[in-house]
């Protein structure tokens, strides 16, 4: 009872939770991207080895991002995490134009897992300040966004070092929560 | 996820780490800190956690780092790595005058030599043939590898089989090469060849100098201009080394050889004979010379 008490004076005051999942490939900047939203600096990262998870407040919504690592021969972890999220940021080298591809057969992977069914997609066009980088709407065409059909989905160009689009991301995450609910 | 042929990745994860154990991967490729856990699959060599992450900051097309133990590898990977290492990697670096130390990450991974060794890794690994005079910076390479090898090995090598080297006994772990009495014989030689390939290293770096010039002056002048002054410090060291190994060390040599007490005994007659010859000019003109202040006052 105590429980919905609290959940009831939590939804009058707008103060909301939401449950984000930030994966990519290894070297997207995900952690980079965590602790430039948490902490508002940049931080020296390291390949990150299992999680990192943070409380991001953004207006009146707690996301808690977790943020697991790329590598390879640890993708197959990720559906651990699976589990009640609600939102995913999936974090895309922009540069690495020989990876899109790799980067487009994990994230269609995960777009047919089951328990992904009702979580918004977000991707984050990163490392836009570097000069070859290729433009939001070139990732969107090579990672066949445009093929998702049961689910809100936005992409986002950011530079996680400058901070960029970072907060745009949260915005239309917000924004879709709102909507769900 | 991802679903991996299990034998295959263990038997590609064991050569891996038989690629480790080869001398120099042991150790961090930048810092030389021990039990590096990544590879950077561009050049095929060891690097630790804390360097991985900065080198991987730098561009993912110009250094591309994978985890041991976190990330799949594929045959090519694996060969470029067999094939590359550390410590050819190191020695390709230094023979064209890159400094290990002190060289900011960037240049030294973004250069036209880096840039060369990662093409001819490329296609070495895709087993295409191997031109010597198509890549930058290759000239007599192997023989300086191997020569730095044995500089590396010599000592070690007399300290285990005492003071005569048993070429025979001697079997080093390198892969693909079969080192024996004709590279302890380039050991000894190996000073001399240095001087030889310098000049030729000159030759490549004022020509690569000029080509760095002209393509990338305008689009980045001031990593040009450090560039350029980095080749150029290194050629002027280099040509300084030679010129005291070619002129400066023979004529001290020869100097030190010759019988001098011939040519002193000479100068010294030659010496008294003058004095004798000038004994009659008067002291004031020597005071020309030697400024008026030191002559004694009884000669006024």
């Amino acid at each position: 009872m105590g429980l919905y008490a609290s959940k009831l004076f939590s939804n009058l005051f707008g103060n909301k939770e939401m449950r984000i999942l930030m994966v990519g490939l290894d070297g997207a900047g995900k952690t980079t991207v965590l602790y430039k939203l948490k902490l508002g600096e940049v931080i020296t990262t390291i390949p990150t080895i299992g999680f990192n998870v943070e409380t991001v407040q953004y207006k009146n919504i707690a996301f808690t991002v977790w943020d697991v690592g790329g590598q390879d021969r640890i993708r197959s972890l990720w559906r651990h995490y699976y589990r009640n999220t609600e939102g995913v940021i999936f974090v895309v080298d922009s540069n690495d134009r020989s990876r899109v591809g790799e980067a487009r057969e994990v994230m269609q992977r995960m777009l047919n897992e089951d328990e992904l069914r009702n979580a918004v997609w977000l991707v984050f066009a990163n490392k836009q300040d570097l000069p070859e980088a290729m433009s939001a709407a070139e990732i969107t065409e090579k990672l066949g966004l445009h093929s998702i059909r049961n689910r809100p989905w936005f992409i986002q160009s950011t530079c996680a070092t400058s901070g960029e689009g970072l907060y745009e991301g949260l915005e239309w995450l917000s924004n879709n929560l709102k909507n769900q609910s | 996820m991802q679903f991996f042929d299990n034998s295959r990745d263990m038997e590609n994860r064991k050569r891996l780490l038989c690629a480790k154990k080869v001398a120099g991967n042991n150790k961090c490729f930048e810092c030389k800190s021990v039990n590096p856990q990544f590879v950077s699959s561009s050049f095929g060599i060891f690097i630790c956690v804390n360097c991985a992450n900065l080198l991987r900051g730098l561009d993912a097309n110009l250094f591309y780092v994978k985890s041991i133990t976190m990330d799949s590898f594929e045959e090519k990977d694996i060969r470029k790595v067999e094939k590359s290492g550390n410590f050819r990697f190191g020695c390709f670096l230094s023979k064209n005058g890159i400094m290990q130390n002190g060289t900011p990450l960037r240049d030294k991974y973004d250069n036209l030599f880096a840039k060369s060794y990662r093409r001819r890794l490329t296609n070495e690994v895709r087993g295409k043939d191997i031109n010597e005079n198509m890549y930058l910076g290759f000239n007599n390479f192997e023989q300086y590898a191997n020569g730095a090898i044995n500089q590396i090995r010599g000592p070690a090598l007399k300290e285990i089989s005492g003071n005569v080297i048993n070429s025979e006994s001697a079997e080093f772990v390198l892969p693909g090469k079969a080192l024996g009495t004709r590279n302890f014989q380039d050991c000894e030689r190996f000073p001399s060849r240095l001087r030889s390939q310098e000049n030729q290293n000159e030759n490549d770096i004022t020509s690569a100098s000029s080509t760095l010039t002209i393509e990338k002056f305008q689009k980045d002048p001031i990593g040009t201009i450090s560039k350029s002054w980095l080749l150029l410090s290194d050629a002027l060291h280099k040509s300084y080394e030679d010129f005291k190994g070619t002129i400066v060390q023979p004529t001290i040599e020869n100097i030190q050889q010759r019988n001098l007490s011939d040519d002193l005994k000479r100068s010294l007659v030659h010496f008294n004979e003058k004095i004798h010859e000038t004994s009659h000019l008067p002291l004031p003109v020597f005071s020309c010379f030697t400024g008026e202040d030191i002559l004694p006052s009884e000669f006024n």
